[in-house]
């Protein structure tokens, strides 16, 4: 059990406390409820650019780092497609320097041209470091518009285009965080040896002053229901064929979410799993080959990704995955695999709650998701999921209707038959 | 109204303590350490031994080794074993660095006893076959052959060979055709002299139950000591390659840099300054390089140094991966940060500020049960003592000087005594 405590302050943002007396170093999170699904088509790659942006200063603190460093501090941030997440971790006789670190930048932002010239840099290096330098590194920037035509989900959190990224002016910039960085559209959750007291103290001080801003109500488009089975192939200069399907599946908070995460478990959880096995070890068909679900808030997707064996032919590969769904929606799971996945789920929970900082992380989007007491019932709503379900959901969701398709081929080698 | 400009008041970090081990020693004289710390369920146990690529005789030895421990035993086939692990929710892991081979392996405390006899087998009793030997090769060298277009796993590779050429194991080059001379006869015999009890070392760490010890002991302690080879003198290390090296990757839009030199590791009397001095130059966001580099040009995502600390020797290493164009110039400012860092003192607030970050970094390095093992971990191999080690490490933190700081960055850190390798596009 994971004992917190939630406030919400007068200007809208939502404080969680959870006490830990065990250690000398607090947690310190703050999510906003902006992600690259919120972009503009024209402007994408912008929520991730303006979460570099916030390490550029504020407006009254110069450098937002080296504070942090006097005080024994430590941190970092992450955008995805659904939130952006800014975290900490400081001895706790300095806390008051995370308040006011974190407080003056939701605030203000110093908006340093200096600034946006050189993480625009930054950023066009990440894009070339993750991307384009890779072999395979432009998987995720195809297979994202290709399995959704509607949906924000349609790019990646990087962005569309390096165009976009470099074409990002201040006027922009400015307008996004207007926008967005308000404490009515953010959650604050702490983890560390602090009482509640102390926190709602610091808040009051801190963050209370701070204008609430407005209220976003979020509209994004639907993801039309797919209909038929959509197949691309691309050509890169890679060793190795992969092949990708990906099926739509429901949004995060949809009651089978439990049963379609332990169908990708029983794929492809843990070295027992059954790609593994019998595709990868078995077939030999695969060097390496995975599913798993994204996991985003909206209608999230249900992926397999694998890197065919040289000499393997891709129709013969995606057969082999085929056979392995068919399976899995024909015969219900056995009973000592069921009990198997849901193991192996429950003692993924326990070891990832090890951490201060994911324990702070999982409260905050705990709360994103609407419904805090997530932290502590995720295990039970895993194990409460029965064979039967899995086998259902293999059935709704893993239908070639339903499936986008991507053979990223390997350029300039002899095609075979 | 609150003065926004005026920081909070700081408080020097908590008084780190340094919980000492519970020692024991096994029937067959294993040493174990148990770190009994926290209130979560999980035990941790670590098994060092003494078998990392420097003890191997051919390249892939001393992993597949270790790699193939659990895919078949005396008594399990490897499914069998991925089942059961899987099923009592144990996480194997297995690892080679260049002095050690680790097999470690978490589980929950209420399935700790189903799973010591498998572990048992799997240390004690493993069944290598070539057939599973070669799914594994087969598949890997296929991951080997798509890091080979990575620039900053070809700079990893060649520039290990680079500082420590060819002859000493730390520098030996694995090739994608080392993945096919793998065999089961030879992991069979790699693991009958050197997984023994006379090399090897247990660290415990979590919530422990009462009977954890006499539980080791019932299923470790009973091995013979092994014979207990001394292995042949270990060649010199000399550097061979040349003192600048490029590698050229055409199609690259980014370099990979590594710029570096051999040095001193834990054992040296000058490694906890080198250690803080690094962190000033390359070792933390803060930091020079990174300042200039990427904070101030925008010519890469990131860039850092480091020590790397081995049994016999240690490399101080800058690396990168740079825009292809700006390349020249991203070299040119590293080696501009080599000559300030030789020829000028610290100033006082740059000082004052690494310290403070390391101090509170010593203490984050220090939260948990599996943390505090982890620090453990990494000198119980030199021989130093840790709770001594951790003491001095922060007195250093504390006391050292700008002019110390100076003579160790002349002394070790000197720009002309760099090795540079540059892994992307040749440059106009």
């Amino acid at each position: 059990m994971i004992k917190y405590s939630r406030y919400i302050l007068d200007n809208g943002l939502k404080v969680i406390v959870h006490q830990d007396k065990s250690t000398p170093i607090v947690a310190f999170n703050i999510l906003y409820d902006v992600g690259a699904r919120d972009e503009h088509p024209d402007k994408t790659g912008f929520a991730h650019l303006f979460e570099h942006l916030m390490f550029g200063g504020s407006k009254n603190i110069p450098s937002y780092d080296t504070p942090l460093q006097l005080a024994g501090g430590e941190n970092n941030a992450f955008t995805n497609n659904d939130f952006t997440n800014y975290y900490l971790s400081i001895p706790v006789q300095n806390i008051e320097t995370a308040f006011w670190l974190e407080s003056d930048r939701m605030l203000d932002l110093a908006f340093s041209p200096k600034s946006l010239d050189v993480q625009r840099n930054v950023v066009i290096e990440e894009f070339k470091q993750r991307y384009l330098n890779q072999p395979y590194g432009d998987f995720w920037l195809l297979m994202r518009p290709h399995a959704y035509k509607k949906h924000p989900y349609r790019w990646s959190t990087i962005g569309k285009d390096i165009r976009h990224i470099a074409g990002a002016t201040m006027q922009d910039v400015k307008a996004f965080y207007e926008k967005f960085y308000n404490p009515c559209n953010a959650i604050l959750s702490i983890v560390g040896n602090i009482t509640d007291d102390e926190v709602l103290r610091l808040c009051d001080k801190w963050f209370s002053p701070i204008q609430k801003g407005t209220v976003i109500k979020r509209n994004l488009p639907r993801e039309p229901v797919q209909t038929e089975k959509r197949t691309i192939r691309v050509e890169r200069d890679v060793p190795f064929d992969m092949i990708c399907l990906a099926y739509h599946m429901g949004p995060r908070m949809n009651d089978d979410y439990y049963a379609t995460d332990l169908l990708s478990d029983v794929l492809s959880a843990g070295n027992s799993s059954r790609l593994y096995n019998r595709l990868v070890k078995e077939k030999q068909l695969f060097s390496e080959l995975d599913a798993y679900i994204t996991g985003d808030v909206d209608t999230g997707l249900f992926v397999f990704s694998g890197k065919l064996m040289q000499g393997v032919n891709m129709e013969v590969a995606e057969a082999a995955i085929q056979e392995e769904i068919n399976k899995v929606r024909q015969k219900k799971i056995s009973e000592k695999e069921h009990k198997k996945v849901i193991n192996y789920v429950r003692s993924s929970i326990e070891f990832s709650n090890i951490s201060t900082l994911n324990r702070a992380l999982k409260l905050a989007v705990s709360e994103l998701l609407g419904d805090i007491e997530l932290i502590n019932t995720e295990a039970l709503k895993y194990s409460g999921v029965t064979a039967a379900d899995i086998q259902q959901v293999a059935n709704e969701v893993l239908v070639d209707s339903n499936c986008s398709v991507m053979y990223y081929m390997a350029a300039g080698k002899p095609k075979k038959n | 109204m609150i003065d926004r400009k005026q920081p909070p008041v700081l408080n020097s970090a908590h008084v780190l303590d340094i919980p000492e081990p519970m020692k024991a020693v096994l029937d067959n004289h294993i040493p174990v350490y148990l770190f009994d710390l926290g209130e979560t369920n999980i035990t941790k146990i670590d098994f060092i031994f003494e078998a990392g690529n420097r003890h191997q005789s051919q390249p892939l030895l001393a992993f597949y080794t270790n790699k193939m421990l659990s895919e078949g035993t005396l008594s399990y086939s490897a499914f069998e074993i991925a089942q059961k692990l899987d099923y009592y929710g144990a996480w194997l892991n297995k690892s080679v660095s260049k002095d050690h081979a680790i097999v470690s392996l978490s589980v929950p405390n209420r399935h700790l006893k189903y799973i010591l006899p498998l572990l048992n087998e799997i240390i004690n009793h493993p069944k290598f076959s070539d057939d599973e030997l070669k799914t594994h090769t087969r598949k890997d060298k296929q991951a080997f052959i798509d890091d080979g277009r990575k620039v900053n796993e070809v700079a990893g590779l060649y520039f290990n060979h680079q500082l420590f050429g060819n002859r000493h194991p730390y520098g030996s080059l694995t090739t994608a055709e080392d993945f096919d001379r793998q065999q089961a006869e030879k992991l069979q015999a790699f693991h009958t002299v050197k997984y023994t009890a006379d090399q090897c070392s247990i660290v415990v760490s979590g919530k422990l139950n009462k009977d954890i010890l006499s539980l080791l002991n019932y299923f470790f302690g009973y091995t013979k000591k092994g014979k207990s080879e001394t292995f042949a003198q270990q060649p010199a290390i000399v550097c061979s390659a040349g003192k600048k090296q490029f590698i050229e990757m055409p199609s690259s839009v980014q370099s990979a840099i590594r710029i570096g030199k051999i040095s001193i590791n834990k054992t040296h009397e000058d490694f906890m300054k080198m250690y803080i001095l690094n962190t000033i130059l390359g070792g933390y966001f803060g930091s020079r390089l990174m300042k200039n580099i990427r904070e101030d040009k925008g010519y890469t995502y990131g860039i850092y140094s480091m020590i790397l600390s081995f049994q016999q020797s240690a490399a101080f290493v800058i690396a990168s991966e740079v825009g292809a164009e700006v390349c020249d110039r991203a070299v040119d400012e590293i080696y501009k940060e080599l000559k300030i860092i030789n020829s000028e003192l610290i100033a006082p607030d740059e000082l004052d500020l690494v310290k403070r970050y390391l101090a509170g970094s010593v203490l984050r390095s220090f939260d948990g049960p599996y943390q505090v093992a982890d620090r453990f971990k990494s000198l119980l191999t030199y021989g130093l003592d840790y709770k001594q080690y951790y003491t001095e490490l922060l007195h250093t933190i504390n006391s050292i000087t700008a002019v110390e700081l100076l003579q160790t960055s002349k002394k070790h850190l000197g720009a002309d005594t760099m090795l540079e390798l540059i892994v992307g596009k040749a440059g106009k």
